[in-house]
């Protein structure tokens, strides 16, 4: 059987530099690519991406995406579709924390600390049971993607 | 944003390179703590895309862009929206003044990265005083950032992660 490459994902943040949302997204994309599931995924960077670069636009339109925005304007989103192809998954930040009944984050800067003590304990709990060779974990937090509507 | 004089800062997102969070954290430690009230930024990724509010911003207020490797991004998308950048920084050159400090990653920059973001922010913030004094703020950039191959960018060093 040939092997075949892997097929990795990749994670397009907005990182609006204006927004805590966008700080936020740039943060959980970089959670995923360090930390969650650093053999599975590359980030793809916005502007450049915007900017005409062909690997970054060439990676999009062949392998599955993941658009994190932090705000309405789905920059991330809007631009993987226009350019590449449409995003595999979309996430929009308000709304994911919305129907959590989380809390937005105040601080643009960098995280606030209830935010970051609840990401030490999402990754504390995340770590402890995820496995490569399951590719899943027992105590995962679900996350469900708000996947876009299909064009007919 | 009603004062004509206030200073844009745009960083370049950089999501995949240690430079970029870099140059994000010195804008921030000037609209923050160095220069606040007198400066502010705009989303890049806003601004390439055609957002007309974002553009207008950087067609009326001085701008100066901080990018993460040698495609600067920061730099043509200001370009391209029509503004004229009146300052450029390139983390990199902090690098080449200071080879002592090394970043760790992407997202914890370590005790040297977060002095280099002060360097170059302290820096900025003498630049963004001289545009406020200037009359005609607007004009190119004053900072001629000496050219410096891509690939010598892109090697530049990375503290090992512990």
């Amino acid at each position: 059987m040939p092997v075949l490459p892997k097929r990795k994902v990749g994670l397009i943040s907005c990182s609006g530099e204006e927004l805590p949302a966008g700080t936020l997204s740039r943060v959980a994309a970089l959670k995923v690519l360090e930390r969650l599931r650093p053999n599975e995924t590359v980030t793809l960077c916005l502007p450049l991406f915007l900017a005409g670069d062909d690997k970054e636009r060439a990676f999009a339109r062949f392998y599955p995406t993941i658009a994190i925005d932090g705000c309405d304007k789905r920059c991330a989103a809007r631009a993987t579709e226009k350019y590449s192809a449409m995003p595999t998954a979309s996430l929009v930040i308000p709304e994911f924390l919305g129907a959590r009944g989380l809390e937005a984050p105040h601080n643009r800067r960098q995280l606030d600390a209830a935010a970051s003590v609840r990401q030490r304990r999402w990754r504390k709990k995340s770590h402890s049971a995820w496995t490569k060779s399951s590719g899943s974990n027992a105590n995962q937090v679900s996350i469900k993607l708000f996947l876009p509507k299909r064009k007919r | 944003m009603s004062d004509p004089k206030r200073v844009l800062i745009i960083p370049c997102s950089g999501i995949g390179k240690a430079y970029g969070s870099v140059g994000r954290e010195a804008m921030y430690a000037v609209l923050d703590d160095l220069r606040p009230g007198l400066t502010d930024t705009v989303c890049l990724s806003l601004l390439t895309l055609g957002d007309e509010a974002a553009q207008a911003q950087v067609c009326e207020h001085p701008t100066i862009t901080i990018d993460g490797c040698p495609k600067a991004c920061a730099r043509v998308n200001v370009e391209a929206a029509g503004g004229t950048p009146a300052g450029i920084y390139r983390v990199f050159d902090v690098y080449r003044a200071h080879k002592d400090l090394k970043v760790r990653s992407v997202s914890e920059l370590g005790e040297s990265g977060r002095k280099m973001a002060q360097l170059l922010a302290e820096e900025i913030a003498l630049k963004v005083d001289q545009l406020r004094e200037t009359p005609d703020s607007h004009s190119a950039a004053s900072l001629v950032v000496d050219e410096v191959d891509g690939a010598q960018c892109e090697l530049a060093p990375q503290a090992e992660e512990n």
